[in-house]
């Protein structure tokens, strides 16, 4: 342990208002490159081959189905990368910068801690990101692509559909904008970025698991189980209503809804894609609630890094 | 033991007792946002046979994350894949766990029911070659029950679709001649929001058709004619259909309307087909032939409604040959 005194403030820790953005943008930055290079954007060619197979076989029945499997399985990877992405990036920077001795340089020099953490977490959710808008870009073309012959086909369907009886242009229109419905929406955007939140969530949840871990190991499979009971909460909170879990159970259950993060909440991509809109007000609420976990998870982080002894 | 304490409280306890303040915090917050959410048309409350069921169908969405909707894609592929090979049950169970997985997408639902009441059940009375000819009713009227239940599960769960409403219908009409029960499926559809016009149009030859609600039937259809001509007074989309005269001259016949209070002998059936705006060309025709008709034999002066569509569908014809 250190000489210090007890009640005494260590070097190292600072008041938030002295948290330099720009040694965090270095730090972000420096992370970014060293992600970078260990290719992680060959995902993306994966992920362009996925949808292009989608997009160009005829797997499906409906013309609409056609539009939401390119939208689901585009989303489904986007999902996994960024939820293996957050896990193990996340995990590998800490244990990595102790063992290449990277943490001790950084930390001689004038840097807080939670500088370091900021700059470290940044550089994973930049990174995140970028790669996510450009998974997202590539299905909204493939959809822009496919659109016109579903509009065309749902109008074909809906004069087969009349049973014989002719059909009004009021109701072509209507049938161009069910196709619309399925087709590119600003709640796309809504669904990327509540994606995007689930996975910086994840990131922080990983951050703050990597600086109690000795290991990369323990941190990728502690934040896993984080992750998956993370989509629990309602079921735990429907497990009450149904079985007599007695005092203790309910104590556990409310605990782990308590001390866990609900990542069920931005689960919003499925009814995205099947055209539901979600509203300006619940953007926003999700948007609070994803900084508010982020926030509390860098907090606890940097509770535990302060003291740590490196 | 006091170096004890300042180190457990840095420690876990603080980080605990953080967590736990924090989670207390924002419990109402994400009540409040859940609900919002609910209220969007996110987070279905999910619906099973029995609480228990419940609990499992929550387990599974759990498990599965944000992965529920590529999960409901492979397994919709898969009862595309057991389809071909006629293997109806394999059908069944892969839709109804894909309508466990998104119950609010109509699709699911339609499809679904498609299967059974539609190629199992004409499967099971044309080609099946393992039963007798009773066997196989028996069976296809099980697969058409079957496709009418998820049919019915489908409308709870998405009762603002009129698609599932009018495949109900169409159900009823098609495979069971249940006419009177196809037009209240059809009413129903037409009374979803954004419903487009035809469905109303059919319910009302529908009610017409199965004969036990003439006079509803009259009134309905009567109410389409009069909008048809209050269009027609504001110059703008014929909007009548052959099916409609037809239908309401036998009603005419079968509720004894007097003459006076028939519709006039100029609206014939030849006359009102499909006119849109979409078709000047093939409209332009029609409505002078109406034209011609409507001119009467005291004064002999043409509709002025109709006088100006075919003014406008002449403009707009000469309008077209004039682009290069």
């Amino acid at each position: 342990m250190t000489d210090r005194a007890p009640d005494a403030i260590p070097a190292h820790v600072v008041p938030v208002w002295e948290i330099s953005p720009l040694r965090v943008w270095v730090l972000a930055r420096a992370t970014f490159v060293q992600l970078v290079r260990m290719k992680v954007f060959y995902f993306l060619l994966i992920f362009a081959a996925l949808v292009l197979v989608v997009a160009g076989a005829g797997l499906f029945w409906l013309p609409t189905e056609h539009l939401i499997a390119i939208k689901r399985w585009s989303f489904g990877a986007m999902y996994l990368f960024t939820m293996v992405y957050s896990i193990s990036a996340t995990a590998l920077l800490l244990p990595r910068d102790l063992e290449d001795r990277t943490l001790y340089t950084i930390l001689s020099k004038p840097v807080p801690r939670i500088e370091y953490l900021l700059g470290r977490l940044f550089g994973v959710l930049l990174l995140n990101a970028l790669a996510l808008a450009a998974m997202f870009l590539a299905m909204c073309l493939l959809v822009a692509w496919k659109m016109p012959s579903v509009e065309k086909q749902l109008v074909q369907e809906l004069l087969q559909g009349a049973g014989g009886e002719a059909v009004s242009l009021n109701e072509v229109n209507q049938a161009k904008a069910d196709a619309a419905r399925y087709g590119l929406s600003t709640s796309l955007l809504w669904a990327v970025w509540a994606l995007y939140l689930k996975a910086c969530v994840v990131s922080a949840v990983t951050l703050f698991i990597s600086t109690i871990a000795s290991s990369s190991l323990f941190t990728i499979v502690t934040s896993a189980m984080v992750v998956f009971i993370g989509h629990f909460h309602q079921l735990i909170l429907d497990f009450w209503k149904v079985n007599e879990t007695g005092w203790f159970g309910g104590l556990i259950g409310r605990l782990l809804v308590i001390v866990f993060p609900n990542l069920g909440l931005f689960d919003v991509v499925d009814e995205v894609i099947t055209g539901t809109e979600l509203t300006l007000g619940a953007g926003l609420q999700l948007t609070g609630m994803g900084l508010f976990y982020i926030g509390l998870f860098v907090l606890v982080a940097q509770l535990v890094f302060v003291d740590k002894e490196l | 033991m006091n170096r004890r304490w300042r180190d457990l409280s840095r420690g876990p306890a603080l980080v605990f007792l953080v967590l736990l303040v924090a989670g207390l915090v924002r419990a109402p917050l994400e009540s409040r946002l859940l609900r919002d959410l609910r209220q969007a048309g996110f987070h279905p409350p999910l619906r099973g046979s029995s609480a228990l069921q419940e609990v499992g169908v929550q387990g599974m969405m759990g498990a599965l994350g944000g992965l529920r909707y590529m999960v409901s894609t492979f397994l919709t592929l898969r009862a595309n894949f057991h389809w071909e090979f006629q293997d109806w049950e394999n059908v069944l169970q892969n839709y109804r766990l894909v309508q466990v997985l998104e119950p609010r997408n109509p699709d699911v639902w339609i499809t679904g029911a498609w299967h059974c009441h539609s190629n199992a059940w004409a499967w099971y009375l044309q080609d099946d070659p393992a039963h007798s000819e009773v066997t196989r009713r028996l069976l296809a009227r099980e697969w058409l029950e079957r496709g009418k239940e998820m049919l019915r599960q489908g409308i709870e769960w998405n009762p603002e679709n009129p698609w599932i409403w009018r495949d109900l219908a169409n159900l009823y009409r098609e495979r069971e001649g249940n006419l009177c029960e196809a037009a209240e499926c059809y009413r129903r559809a037409s009374l979803t929001p954004g419903a487009p016009d035809f469905l109303h149009r059919i319910y009302g030859y529908l009610l017409a058709q199965c004969g036990e609600h003439d006079e509803e039937a009259m009134k309905v259809l009567r109410g389409i004619y009069d909008e048809g001509l209050e269009v027609l007074r504001r110059q703008r989309v014929m909007i009548w259909k052959p099916s409609l005269i037809v239908e309401m001259r036998k009603l005419e016949a079968r509720l004894g309307v007097p003459p006076e209070s028939c519709i006039p002998e100029r609206f014939d059936a030849e006359g009102f087909v499909i006119a849109t705006p979409l078709l000047p060309k093939e409209s332009l025709p029609i409505y002078e032939r109406l034209l011609e008709k409507s001119r009467g034999p005291n004064p002999p002066a043409p509709d002025p409604a109709l006088a100006t569509i075919v003014a406008r569908l002449r403009e707009q014809l000469d309008e077209k040959s004039a682009v290069p």
